[in-house]
Formats: structure tokens, C-alpha cells, sequence
């Protein structure tokens, strides 16, 4: 099941632990330098889809400073999900790599 | 600005925008404010406004959601087994209205003996809990309303339509069409066999009758009744015109009755307050109401609203359309708290 970039980034934001719907933001800005940038709105609606995927589920909530925080955590098929995505990345992406270090292929082509 | 004033701003706007959310939905719409709230904090009021549409548009995506599961969560089948006897005695009830202040030879003519025997019929097979006698009536009765407006069974409206429309006031004959459908859904929704004691049968029978005998009381005897084609031709001047009767008027018609319509709406009135205070306990006698309300939501516009004096293409139909979306969607209003009172727990 192919993830698009922003779901890849949230569900890699989940690897390391449970975290709550900023943090989950901010993770996924982080990890994908500044290219995924999201939202509460669309966060929560990429989680909602998830979740109904069953690729995350909802661990606890906890009222922070007045706050409700959701906090989130992977399940084993998007662990899953997400370890395959990172595969089909690499391996599309070694494709490439291993085309651009081949300078004598890329003359004769030209 | 202060950060204390910027943080207030921050939870009114955050705060008005989560009100896209249904109520369904309060504790997700506070969870994904919240966080709209901690990004605003981090980011600085120039998030606000993008943190602000995006609650608001998640609040709007969930909305359609949240009314289909309301809508597959509705006990559809359950309330169209409940609507089964009013439905019919009101139906019976109406058809009457029609019958006597209008019918005025015998024998009875095909149109009126499917119309009063279907009625009845259908009243029986709803006291009896039988589905294929509910259904049949039903379909007699519908079968027969509905011949005229294609072309069976009466005379010539305004614009060449066949109809039992006159042309003014509200057409009963068409405004029951829909209910009776809504009937014969209702008896095919009937259990196959369902367990029938002769005292509930026969209670049920009293208590479908109750508003025809009232009907009948109401209207009988009726005004002396006038034989129904009268020709008038022009005669020379200083001459009364020359009248002719005709045959007498064999076909299904039925006129606007201000008592019927006031006794429909008052019964529909109360039925609407009850079901909706007891949707909780009792939620597919609100769906029921509710589905009846719907099937009469454009005669209704035509009772409670004004007729305009424009042409009827120009503006008169998109007029009612518009006021019979008030009552429609009444209707699914009650349909929705149905289907939130079969989610709710116990």
C-alpha cells in the first residue's frame, strides 16, 4: 500500500513513541525538513483516515495546561506499512543513484 | 500584543472554528483545537488564520460522515412497521373526507371502491400485523390516486394536466401519494408472522377506525350534494341561462377540507413534539414521524406559506421547493436523532 508523503512522515514520527498531535507535527517537519508541514485540521484528518486503516490508534489522553492532548501510537500494520513505504522509496531511489554514478552510460546515451 | 491578549484571541477564533464539528464529535473537535492552539502558540499569530480554516474545514469533512452513519444507524425498518396503522387510518380518514361530501350515486365507481376498500384493507392488515394485506391495500389505494396524473380516471385541470386538481387551494388527492407509498413500504417492512391475539387485533382495528367514525360523524349528513358536471349555456339577453346536469361524476376527487387539513396538521404537530422528546426511548417512532413529515413536506408549504400572485413557471415552484425544505429538513433532523439515540449507549 503506497503512503502519501505527509501519512509516510506522520507514521515515522510514531516510530520512536507514542506522541500527541503537535508533537506529531513538529516531528514531521522535523524528520522530512520542513516539507511536510501540517496543519491541526489536516493532521487530524490524516490521523482519522489512519486510524480507520488501523495503522494507528489512539493510546491515551491527557489534559495538559487546560489542553486535551491525543496521543498517538503505530500498530503493528503501520509499522508495517510504513517500513515497506521506506523500501519502495529506497529501492526507487537506488535506481537512480546508481544510473547517476555511471558518467561512461550516461555518454553513450548522449 | 501581549502574549495573555494573543492567547485569548488565539481560543476565540480556535474556538469559534470548532464549531464546524457535530456535537457527535465534541471531544475530537477539542483535541484537533487544542493542538491548533499549541501551533499558534509556537508559531505566532500569523498561523491563526491558516490554523483556523483548516479546524474549520475538518470540522465541515466530518459532517457528511457523521450523517450517513446517522442515517445507516436509523432503525428504518422499525419505524416503518410503527407508521403502518396511523399511517393507514389516516389515509382511510382522508379518502372519506373525499367520499361523502362528494359521491352521490351508486354503484361505486371503480376509482372510490379501490380507494376506500384499499384504505380499509390496509387498516386491517396493519391491526393484523399482515404484511401482504397492508401492502396490498396500500397499493390499491395507490393505484387508484395515482391514475389520474397519468392520464385514468378524471377530468381535464389547468395546463391540460389530468389531476384531481381544481387549480386552487391544495390538491389532497396528490398530497396523499407519498404516504401511501410510504404504506406500502411500511407493510412489505412487517414481520412475516407475528404473533396475533384477537384482543390486540381488535384494539388495534378500534383505534385505526376511531378517526374515520369521527371522520364520518363530522360529515354526515352532509350538505345535500349537487351532481357534479353542469354545463350553463348562454341564452339571449333578458333569459335566465339554460342549465344542464350531467352523468354524475364517477371518478376519484377530493377537494381542500379546512377541518381535515387542521385535524392532519395538529395530529402531525403533536406526533413531531412527542417523537422528538422521546427519540431516546423510542427512536423509530421519531424516525416514523419524520419519514412522514418528509412525504408531506411540499403540501405543507402549500398550506403554511402565501400563494404569490406571479406565474406558476416563473416562481411559485421554486418558491414551495424552497418552503418545503423547512419541513424536509425537519425531518431529517428527526431522522439523524433517531439514528444518534440507536448509537447512544443503552
Amino acid at each position: 500500500m503506497e503512503l502519501r508523503p505527509a501519512s509516510y512522515f506522520v507514521l515515522a514520527s510514531l516510530l520512536d513513541g507514542p506522541l500527541h498531535g503537535y508533537a506529531i507535527s513538529t516531528r514531521a517537519a522535523e524528520l522530512s525538513e520542513g516539507h511536510v508541514r501540517l496543519t491541526a485540521g489536516t493532521l487530524y484528518g490524516a490521523l482519522d483516515r489512519m486510524a480507520a486503516r488501523g495503522l494507528v490508534e489512539v493510546e491515551r489522553e491527557e489534559t495538559v495546561d487546560g489542553r486535551l492532548r491525543r496521543y498517538y501510537r503505530l500498530t503493528g500494520g503501520g509499522r508495517d506499512a510504513v517500513a515497506e513505504e521506506a523500501d519502495r522509496l529506497a529501492s526507487a531511489a537506488r535506481v537512480v543513484h546508481a544510473r547517476r554514478r555511471r558518467p561512461s552510460h550516461a555518454k553513450g546515451l548522449a | 500584543m501581549s502574549a495573555r491578549t494573543r492567547r485569548r484571541v488565539s481560543e476565540v477564533l480556535t474556538g469559534a472554528a470548532s464549531l464546524t464539528f457535530p456535537r457527535a464529535r465534541h471531544a475530537d473537535a477539542r483535541a484537533v483545537r487544542d493542538c491548533a492552539r499549541e501551533a499558534v502558540d509556537d508559531a505566532g499569530l500569523r498561523a491563526l488564520p491558516r490554523e483556523c480554516l483548516s479546524l474549520a474545514m475538518a470540522g465541515l469533512r466530518t459532517r457528511p460522515g457523521e450523517a450517513a452513519l446517522d442515517f445507516r444507524r436509523a432503525p428504518w425498518r422499525a419505524a416503518l412497521s410503527v407508521l403502518t396503522l396511523p399511517l393507514a387510518s389516516t389515509i382511510l380518514l382522508v379518502w372519506i373526507f373525499g367520499f361523502i361530501p362528494r359521491y352521490d350515486h351508486w354503484p361505486l365507481g371503480e376509482g372510490w371502491a379501490m380507494l376506500l376498500g384499499g384504505s380499509l384493507l390496509a387498516l386491517i392488515g396493519a391491526a393484523l400485523r399482515y404484511r401482504w394485506l397492508t401492502a396490498v391495500g396500500a397499493t390499491a389505494t395507490l393505484v387508484a390516486a395515482a391514475a389520474p396524473y397519468v392520464g385514468y380516471g378524471t377530468d381535464v385541470a389547468i395546463a391540460d394536466t389530468p389531476s384531481f386538481f381544481r387549480g386552487w387551494s391544495l390538491d389532497i388527492g396528490a398530497a396523499s401519494l407519498l404516504p401511501t407509498l410510504l404504506l406500502v413500504a411500511g407493510g412489505l417492512s412487517l414481520p412475516r408472522r407475528s404473533e396475533r391475539s384477537a384482543r390486540v387485533v381488535l384494539a388495534r382495528v378500534s383505534a385505526g377506525l376511531v378517526p374515520a367514525v369521527i371522520a364520518v360523524a363530522h360529515l354526515w349528513p352532509g350538505p345535500s350534494r349537487e351532481p357534479t358536471r353542469i354545463w350553463v349555456y348562454g341564452a339571449p339577453a333578458g333569459s335566465p341561462p339554460k342549465l344542464v346536469v350531467g352523468a354524475p361524476y364517477e371518478y376519484p376527487w377530493i377537494p381542500a377540507s379546512r377541518p381535515l387539513i387542521t385535524a392532519l396538521g395538529i395530529a402531525l404537530a403533536v406526533a413531531v413534539v412527542f417523537t422528538w422528546r422521546r427519540a431516546r426511548a423510542h427512536p423509530q417512532r421519531a424516525l416514523a414521524s419524520g419519514l412522514v413529515l418528509a412525504s408531506v413536506a411540499y403540501p405543507l408549504a402549500w398550506i403554511g406559506f402565501p400563494s404569490m400572485s406571479v406565474p406558476y413557471w416563473a416562481y411559485e415552484a421554486p418558491y414551495y421547493w424552497a418552503a418545503a425544505a423547512l419541513p424536509l429538513m425537519l425531518a431529517l433532523t428527526l431522522v439523524r436523532r433517531a439514528g444518534r439515540a440507536c448509537a447512544a449507549p443503552g
